[in-house]
């Protein structure tokens, strides 16, 4: 049996009165690519922020989030970063005077094997151009983004969680964002990859669909993707008025 | 008395100071003693020594373009007062890059030091200006820098107090522009418990077409007192200037102030400003955070960052 190096236990979050994770329940496996494939205002990047514990959510209205058999409800974000968890950013911060060649190490500092170079040159970057440049608004968001994968790279963590890693980035083609996702496997990370983009499925070895809050099917991804098509009226309905809209014409 | 400025040496590198000092045109002051000095071909360099000050002056010949930044460094290791008055005169055509260090260490030290600058006709002069305070030190800085700048000329300037403990400082620069000439003003500085930093950039945009820019980056990471006022007058004919300053709050006994002032007589100038008080980006913190590091050391890689 597999073992799960995450578990969510009936995530719920009310915030302000709304209840935006429904009682999320989730098992990632070691070693695992574990896609979360939902529509715009799923509840994706929700999820992201309390596994986290950014934008002030650490800990849910109720449930548990367990990691390698601890409970982190309620840790700091780097209690949580300490214990092997990281994120790599949507929108990634950008920082005036820190230089990539400087983010890096900062990111890898702990990784007794870092080359940074050779993180550069996993996502697509010259280290030749690249180190000496400033992490700030000089970087494109494609560039920003390409440098957060390689600081995922230089820290090496035991678990990352990519949200929406594939937005503003030029990757020519699903094969070179495969190559990196590979190199993180390598590496022996497990990958919680969180996405609106179902061609990204491919790369995963499980998927989930978030639907309104709630985890409405875990399977392979091929059955993840036929379950999304059928749940895209989910943007204009929710997934309960969705199903019930079957029912009826069924 | 090889030994004594070896020890000097040793502790100013121990500050922060650069190794290149001892190859690149340079001068130490320790206290009022000036205890090295490596001369430039084209750059004359003099000195007076008195018992309570150093009166130093540089002159950089017209035409001559100094190929390495020549290097001052003002330090004064332990307690007692410093007080160095300095002439800079650039001549005409002639180009010249100037890194003041200013290393103190343990005691309660009062340095003061007044500028005296002319940039000539298509000269150009960049300094900057950077501290190193330790820990332990009691510090007062008083630096005030009056000068011009000609035609077409070009002055630089960079203020920054390397280390998070600055002390009560209180630095003024007062610059007039004449014809075309370009000027640029920055002070990065941060504070914690007990500083105290007051800035002051005066810019009088006296000839046309000048140009000039005035920019703060002050910090306020504990109780601490940070002023900065950016007066810019716009007199010559299709003058141009900005005033620039941000300043980042970290605590509730902080207390910042950020003061812009615009004087326009001549309806073909312009002089813009902008200024913004606010905490520390949040998204920054956690991103650091989420690569392990605790809250104050994502804030001193933020800090040290801005001081760059």
């Amino acid at each position: 049996m597999e073992m799960p190096v995450l578990t969510l236990n009936d995530v719920r979050l009310k915030i302000e009165g709304k209840e935006i994770l429904k009682g999320v329940s989730l098992n990632v496996n070691k070693g695992e690519i574990h896609a979360i494939l939902g529509p715009n205002g799923a509840g994706k990047s929700t999820l992201a922020s309390i596994l986290m514990g950014i934008n002030g959510l650490s800990a849910p209205t109720s449930g548990e989030i367990v990691l390698n058999g601890d409970l982190i409800n309620g840790l700091s974000i780097y209690e949580r970063a300490r214990k092997g968890l990281t994120l790599a950013w949507q929108e990634p911060a950008r920082f005036e005077g820190l230089t990539v060649e400087d983010f890096l190490k900062i990111s890898g500092r702990n990784n007794p094997e870092l080359n940074i170079e050779k993180c550069l040159l996993a996502v697509g970057l010259s280290p030749d151009v690249y180190l000496s440049r400033f992490v700030d608004d000089s970087l494109s968001g494609g560039e920003r983004k390409r440098v957060e994968l390689a600081s995922i790279l230089a820290l090496k963590p035991n678990f990352v969680i990519l949200d929406e890693i594939d937005s503003g980035i030029d990757f020519t083609s699903i094969e070179d964002f495969q190559a990196v996702l590979d190199d993180m496997k390598k590496d022996g990370m497990t990958i919680l990859m969180i996405t609106h983009n179902e061609k990204l499925l491919s790369s995963a070895d499980r998927a989930s669909l978030l639907c309104n809050g709630k985890i409405v099917k875990t399977s392979d991804p091929e059955t993840i993707k036929k379950r999304f098509e059928e749940c895209k009226v989910c943007e204009v309905l929710d997934f309960e008025q969705r199903e019930s809209h079957k029912e009826e014409v069924r | 008395m090889k030994d004594v400025k070896n020890g000097i040496l040793d502790n100013l590198f121990q500050l922060g100071l650069p190794k290149e000092i001892l190859t690149n045109p340079s001068m130490i002051i320790e206290g009022h003693d000036v205890v090295r000095e490596v001369p430039y071909p084209g750059i004359v360099l003099e000195k007076k020594i008195y018992e309570d000050r150093v009166d130093v002056s540089l002159t950089v010949l017209p035409d001559v373009k100094v190929d390495k930044p020549v290097h001052f460094c003002l330090s004064k290791l332990g307690t007692g007062d410093q007080l160095v008055n300095i002439e800079v005169n650039v001549g005409e055509n002639a180009d010249i890059k100037l890194v003041s260090h200013c290393a103190f260490k343990g005691g309660k030290i009062d340095h003061r030091s007044r500028t005296k600058f002319k940039v000539a006709k298509n000269a150009s002069l960049d300094v900057t200006e950077i501290h190193y305070h330790s820990e332990d030190t009691d510090i007062v800085i008083e630096a005030y820098a009056e000068g011009v700048v000609e035609e077409s000329g070009f002055y630089k300037s960079l203020f920054k107090i390397n280390t998070a403990k600055a002390g009560k400082v209180n630095i003024k620069y007062k610059v007039d522009v004449l014809d075309y000439a370009n000027v640029d003003l920055e002070a990065k500085i941060a504070g914690k418990d007990g500083d105290e930093i007051y800035v002051n950039d005066v810019i009088y945009l006296k000839g046309k077409h000048s140009r000039a820019i005035a920019k703060s980056r002050l910090m306020a990471l504990g109780n601490t007192v940070a002023e900065f006022y950016g007066e810019t007058y716009g007199f010559g004919d299709y003058s141009r200037g900005h005033i620039d300053c941000s300043e980042v709050i970290r605590s509730n006994e902080a207390k910042l102030k950020a003061v812009p002032i615009v004087v326009v007589n001549n309806e073909t100038a312009k002089v813009t400003h902008e200024a913004a008080i606010g905490s520390l980006d949040k998204k920054q913190l956690e991103t650091l955070m989420s690569r392990g590091l605790s809250e104050d050391e994502a804030v001193e890689v933020i800090v040290q960052g801005m001081l760059r």
